[in-house]
């Protein structure tokens, strides 16, 4: 029973939304060095949606997926769960923990399996660590396993599995206690495709889809791969801890489009996509005008500065000569400005 | 606002966790099996020694009840009657005490045989001539069938040994004086008539049998002939025989009759309660009352309280019942003794505390990287929603079940360890009849099951230490299998020599700077084994920085393999320093009580033959002293001389003079350097025969009476005609002297070893010129010879020969049992011997194991590295070969360091270990060094360790590059 049940606090959040991020920072302090690793992130995963975040290595990646799981704590900012209708960021691990259990699942790169149990029981295990009764166990593991399409496999060992076949077990795993919730479930993916072949990844997408189809299970994916990121509903590009924009369905990694959504955050700042900038030159500044409700942003190729220092060359009043900025005597006739 | 439908959350199986532990535990057999077998062998050993010696207490406590049926008879004092001498009630009281378990009354009379062969008596007499008046008397034993039930343990007999209505019970001796009385055999199967005497009479009185109140018993089937096992106990003392002449009242032969020996026993109820009131009350003999002490009620108050509380149990009853005699208890003291012993005994518990440290330093490590090795496997469950307590109690119900599998192995193999100690006869050598009955009566007290109780919690212990902390830095999303590999460690060589030298020098000054004698040789011990550890991590640091250096020197003899051995050792210290360190540990273990042992043998071996003080010592009865003259004539006896003693008194100080032949004894006597002060035997005892009243003092005298060479003692002493007083000029002094032991016991503070074999003078001695005290004390007998022999000669005829001669006994280095004249040495000989033999074993299997759990988990790490090679083309005989010589490196570079560290700390642990044993030498410390066992079982041990390296040098050639690299 917490506070929040009583007075719904977190009632304003559209009923679609199964995990929300606000203005979420994350610093990771080792030894004396701060590292910001998410610098005032907000998004929001609605419900039977694929999100796809792209970026390169060490934006903060990997750091968003733990926050939104509730495994890592955000050193400021707001994560908010569907099923709890509160802010995580305040609950203990031991309420977290039993919160997660149906309401998100993880899938690893490396596929996370326990090398000791067969697919079947590395599926089951995720619902055994969380009590679910033998019965409703069992005929929820022979569903999925049906779903990923590895009923031949389920006695293999999973050092025996292929790449393919663990990362259908993983997900199938992650699912397994998320299926009979009737609401919205979240699976954090973390570069699933990472170590596949492209078609067995394909295949891997197509699953996500189905499942995503047919459970109406939201999915949160984290990659590099084009392949991932088209076939998300929407995707999430993240530099240097910030979001830099969204993309529509469809979107080609390669040729990111010229296009992007952008998002203001809490402080009306507004992060630049940086291959846009870099293609325009990096300008650092812009001139940005309101015209029939457009936004029209110009890069400005001369600094601001420099016309104020051009602004501040003298002419010697004496014979006439340039006296260059910073200069107080006439190099031509030593008179004094 | 509207509150929302909240989603339930799972709360969890709390069952979950056990049921995983156990998945887990039966997935990693080899691994938990390790653990639980190191944790066992940690806690063998203590438990071992309290079981030893809490079985061996209760051996011998439980002989000395077997031996017989009663330790104890209540009779009434010389002059009380039983009514006067409250027997009754000093009965009931006794069993009314905690430690008596039952209490039988026996009455007893004189019965005269009668029969068709006998025409009656008119008159009798205990005293008078019997047997030629043709009147056959005996004791008449009035007893139950439950008393004579626990009888049986005393007599041997034939027939029967039980009584019912009309049967009688006669003695082998009656049966005798029968036939020479009457001329009648009385056997199993014949009937014989008695008249019973219910009232007694004086034994010179005559009486009539009226007035003796005679009661005829007939037709008695007589239905067992008995004989009793030992005149001496209990029930053969309670009877006792008197001496009679019974044919010619002019002859000097006396028959031994009425007592045990010459009885019958019949039933009470064959005569009826008033009869047996009568004769208990009136009758000849005082009845008695047996006691037989309960051995579970002495038990509980300590098996080394039995001789105490018996004893107060004993004075207690007399101080209750002035007019009773309390006998029996005879044994006690040497059941006490043997029981103080073994309590003594249980502090060489902590001479294996090297082995025990291992174990619990091992388990602790092998259990910690097993963990550390299972990161993935937490990040796995975390992240399929196992809370932290999950996990947890994951880790530490599979600690308990390891802790509780160790708990069980440890007292399995303590049961079967237990019993070698008390079997065993020598170095690596045991009694196995000895070893079953050990085992047959085995005992855990409760303080080794304590023991063994705390050992094993170690493990839960420790796993809750550090498990937590390993949980929490466990991050979700970590790879479930292979781990991070380990840099090169690139440091010098210089800084673990110096180490290793520094502690070596730590441990050899040690014993020079404290004397190591009881509480702080316990200490110096611990200390020792503190720095063996440092010294086995030293040591094997510097051992594995050699083996890298002379393999990568050696790339002619082993070509390329040479580059990756050698940076394969420099790397990985994770693992081979861990194992070096164990199976240097384990070498030098056994090699270090190897010598212990054998120098606690060498030790004894000396302090004996000091002891004796010559080749040969003969102990008798006061001789002439010329009997050395007719022992020169023995075949093998090369000279002889007798010694002759007495006591002597200066101021209140008592000692005894030993008068000797100087010049006889200084070639007779086993001298040691260390016998005389500042000088050597030869010096000190030629100037003893040239100074007719010289005496050779004591050090602790000399001190104390302020005299030296030279001075003048007075010294009044014992002689024929009473004291005598004489002043003696002090030539020398001695420590002590070959033969007698220490020259003054206030020297040393405990018992010395040559007190122990009966050999030390009480209180000390002087030596004095045997002419000068034979002279004044008028003494011209001896009681001890000191003889010396012709070398290599064997002089078991000889010795036999002079021992027929009556109290004559010879006592040798060769021939002394020690055992048979000292329990107490024995037991703490063969308490070292069985713990240096356990701890071979366990250390052997300790050393295998850690091979095992080390080697193994190396392999499975680094399948990726033997994989490349095999892509590369390395064949799979070529990846043998290699890690085999990698992992034989380690093992020879064990056992190299560890034969250097074992003779180090053997010849350090050797003098500690005599500075914990309950005796003091008074020769300095023999230290043996037994080349050949050393060798035997070092070879042995190393054979084994390396054949067992070959195994998963094995298991790394059948690497399947395809399916590892693939997994990677």
């Amino acid at each position: 029973m917490t506070i929040a049940e009583e007075l719904d606090l977190y009632g304003d959040y559209p009923d679609d939304v199964v995990v929300s991020v606000e203005n979420v920072y994350k610093i990771y302090k080792t030894h004396e060095l701060e590292v910001v690793a998410l610098s005032g992130v907000s998004l929001q995963v609605l419900e039977g949606k694929i999100m796809a975040v792209v970026g390169p290595s060490g934006s903060g990646k990997t750091t968003l997926t733990n926050i939104m799981g509730g495994i890592t704590k955000a050193t400021v900012g707001k994560v908010y769960w569907a099923n709890l209708r509160t802010d995580i960021t305040k609950l203990s691990e031991r309420v977290l923990t039993e919160a997660r259990r149906n309401f998100c699942g993880f899938v690893f790169q490396t596929a996370n399996l326990l090398p000791h149990l067969n697919a079947w029981q590395n599926i089951e295990l995720a619902a055994r660590i969380a009590g679910v009764p033998r019965q409703v166990r069992r005929d929820r593991v022979d569903r999925l396993i049906k779903l990923v399409g590895l009923e031949e496999r389920r006695r293999s060992k999973a050092p025996t599995l292929s790449g393919g076949e663990r990362s259908r077990v993983a997900i199938a795993s992650a699912l397994v206690n998320l299926i009979d919730t009737e609401g919205k479930g979240l699976v954090l993916c973390d570069e699933p495709t990472g170590d596949l072949d492209p078609e067995t990844s394909e295949r891997i997408l197509d699953l996500f889809q189905e499942l995503n189809e047919s459970l109406g299970t939201s999915f949160f994916i984290v990659t590099h791969s084009q392949q991932v990121a088209s076939k998300a509903d929407i995707t999430v590009e993240i530099r240097d801890g910030i979001i830099s924009g969204f993309h529509q369905a469809g979107v080609d990694l390669d040729t990111m489009d010229d296009t992007r959504i952008v998002r203001l955050d809490r402080n009306y700042r507004l992060a630049m996509p940086t291959d846009l900038l870099e293609r325009a030159g990096n300008p650092t500044e812009f001139r940005i005008t309101l015209e029939n409700g457009k936004f029209i942003l110009v890069p400005q190729v001369g600094d601001v500065i420099d016309t104020m220092r051009v602004r501040k060359t003298r002419t010697c009043r004496v014979c006439g000569h340039e006296i260059p900025q910073g200069k107080f005597i006439c190099a031509n006739c030593g008179s004094t400005v | 606002m509207v509150a929302k439908k909240k989603t339930e959350t799972l709360k969890g199986n709390p069952w979950w966790s056990l049921s995983y532990a156990l998945t887990s535990l039966k997935n990693y057999p080899v691994r938990n099996i390790g653990i639980a077998l190191v944790l066992a062998i940690g806690i063998t050993l203590p438990t071992t020694v309290f079981v030893w010696t809490a079985t061996g207490t209760e051996l011998i406590v439980n002989e000395y009840f077997q031996e017989a049926s009663y330790q104890m008879a209540l009779n009434p004092k010389a002059g009380e009657s039983f009514e006067s001498s409250n027997l009754l009630e000093a009965q009931s009281t006794a069993v009314g005490s905690d430690f008596i378990e039952f209490a039988h009354r026996v009455p007893s009379t004189i019965g005269i045989l009668t029969g068709d062969f006998f025409y009656g008596w008119s008159e009798y007499s205990m005293l008078g001539m019997n047997y030629v008046e043709g009147i056959k008397d005996m004791r008449v034993i009035i007893t139950t069938p439950e008393v004579l039930a626990n009888w049986s343990r005393d007599f041997t007999w034939r027939g029967n040994f039980s009584l019912s209505l009309g049967q009688v019970l006669v003695s082998e001796q009656f049966v005798n004086y029968a036939n020479e009385v009457h001329n009648i055999t009385v056997d199993v199967g014949t009937t014989i008539d008695m008249d019973l005497l219910r009232y007694g009479a004086r034994g010179d009185q005559v009486g009539s049998p009226t007035s003796l109140g005679r009661y005829p018993v007939q037709n008695l089937l007589v239905v067992g002939v008995y004989e009793i096992n030992d005149l001496g106990s209990i029930i053969g003392t309670s009877f006792p025989s008197i001496t009679r002449q019974n044919w010619d009242p002019l002859g000097i032969e006396r028959d031994i009759i009425l007592g045990i020996t010459d009885s019958v026993i019949i039933l009470e109820d064959e005569v009826g309660v008033d009869v047996v009131d009568e004769v208990a009350g009136r009758g000849f003999f005082q009845p008695v009352v047996l006691l037989r002490p309960s051995e579970s009620g002495l038990l509980q108050h300590g098996a080394q309280n039995i001789g105490t509380n018996l004893a107060a149990f004993k004075i207690q009853l007399e101080e209750q019942y002035p007019n009773i005699y309390v006998d029996g208890l005879s044994e006690i003291w040497k059941l006490e003794s043997f029981i103080t012993t073994y309590l003594q005994s249980q502090i060489l518990t902590i001479i294996a505390f090297p082995v025990l440290i291992m174990s619990l330093m091992l388990t602790v490590f092998t259990s910690e990287t097993s963990i550390s090795r299972r990161k993935g496997e937490i990040s796995a469950l975390r992240s399929k929603g196992a809370s932290f307590n999950q996990v947890f109690s994951t880790f530490m119900w599979e600690s308990m079940f390891l802790s509780a599998l160790g708990f069980i192995l440890g007292l399995g193999l303590s049961y079967i360890m237990a019993p070698l100690i008390g079997a065993s006869t020598g170095l690596f050598s045991f009694d196995p009849d000895r070893y079953a009955l050990f085992m047959s009566h085995i005992a855990f007290p409760p303080l080794s099951i304590i023991i063994a109780g705390a050992i094993a919690l170690y493990l839960p212990a420790s796993y809750l230490m550090h498990v937590s902390r390993r949980i929490d830095v466990s991050e979700v999303g970590q790879p479930t299998i292979g781990g991070a590999s380990e840099d090169t460690e690139d440091v010098g060589i210089w800084r673990y020599v110096i180490g290793l030298a520094a502690v070596l020098f730590a441990l050899l000054i040690m014993p020079e700077i404290i004397t190591p004698i009881g509480a702080m040789a316990i200490a110096e011990v611990l200390g020792a084994s503190l720095l063996l550890f440092a010294a086995s991590y030293l040591g094997s640091r510097a051992m594995r920085l050699v083996t890298a250096r002379v393999s990568g020197g050696t790339s002619f003899l082993l070509g390329e393999k040479s580059l990756y051995l050698s940076q394969s050792l420099r790397k990985r210290k994770g693992q081979f320093i861990p194992l070096l360190v164990i199976l240097t540990l384990t070498l030098t273990t056994t090699t270090m009580m190897l010598i212990q042992s054998s120098s606690f043998e060498a030790t004894l071996q000396n302090e004996l033959g000091y002891s004796i003080g010559a080749d040969m010592r003969i102990e008798s009865d006061p001789k002439p002293l010329r009997f050395s003259q007719t022992l020169l004539s023995y075949p093998g006896i090369f000279e002889a001389t007798p010694i002759v003693e007495t006591w002597a008194q200066v101021g209140t100080q008592r000692f005894f003079l030993e008068g000797v032949e100087p010049s006889a004894y200084m070639r007779i006597g086993l001298f040691s350097e260390s016998s005389f002060v500042n000088n050597d035997s030869v010096t000190v005892l030629t100037a003893l025969a040239s100074v007719q009243n010289g005496i050779v003092i004591s050090e602790y005298y000399g001190t104390l009476w302020n005299k030296t060479v030279g001075d003048i003692v007075q010294i009044q002493y014992g002689s024929i005609n009473g004291t005598t007083y004489n002043e003696f000029e002090v030539v020398g002094l001695m420590h002590s002297a070959p033969g007698f032991g220490v020259a003054s016991t206030h020297d040393i503070s405990g018992a010395s070893f040559a007190s122990q074999f009966g050999f030390q003078v009480i209180n000390g001695f002087a030596l004095v010129n045997l002419d000068f005290l034979s002279m004044r004390t008028l003494i011209d007998t001896s009681s001890l010879f000191l003889v010396d022999t012709v070398s290599y000669t064997d002089m078991t005829d000889v010795i036999e020969t002079i021992e027929v001669e009556r109290n004559t006994h010879v006592f040798t280095l060769e021939t002394f049992d020690v055992g048979a004249e000292s329990n107490s040495i024995q037991l703490f000989l063969s308490g070292i011997q069985g713990l240096t033999m356990i701890s071979f074993i366990l250390c052997a299997a300790m050393g295998l194991i850690s091979i095992a759990l080390f080697l193994g988990s190396a392999v499975m790490e680094r399948e990726p590295e033997y994989a490349v090679f095999r892509a590369l083309g390395g064949t799979k005989k070529q990846v043998i070969s290699m890690v085999f010589g990698e992992f034989a490196g380690s093992v020879v570079a064990a056992i190299a360091i560890s034969v250097f560290l074992g003779v180090v700390f053997g010849y350090a642990m050797s003098i500690l270990t005599l500075g914990l044993s309950p005796f003091i030498p008074v020769l300095p410390e023999v230290l043996s060094f037994p080349f050949m066992m050393m060798t035997v079982v070092l070879s042995l041990e190393s054979v084994v360790m390396l054949m067992s390296t070959y195994l998963p040098a094995r298991r790394a050639g059948s690497t399947d590059p395809a399916s590892v690299l693939r997994n990677l």
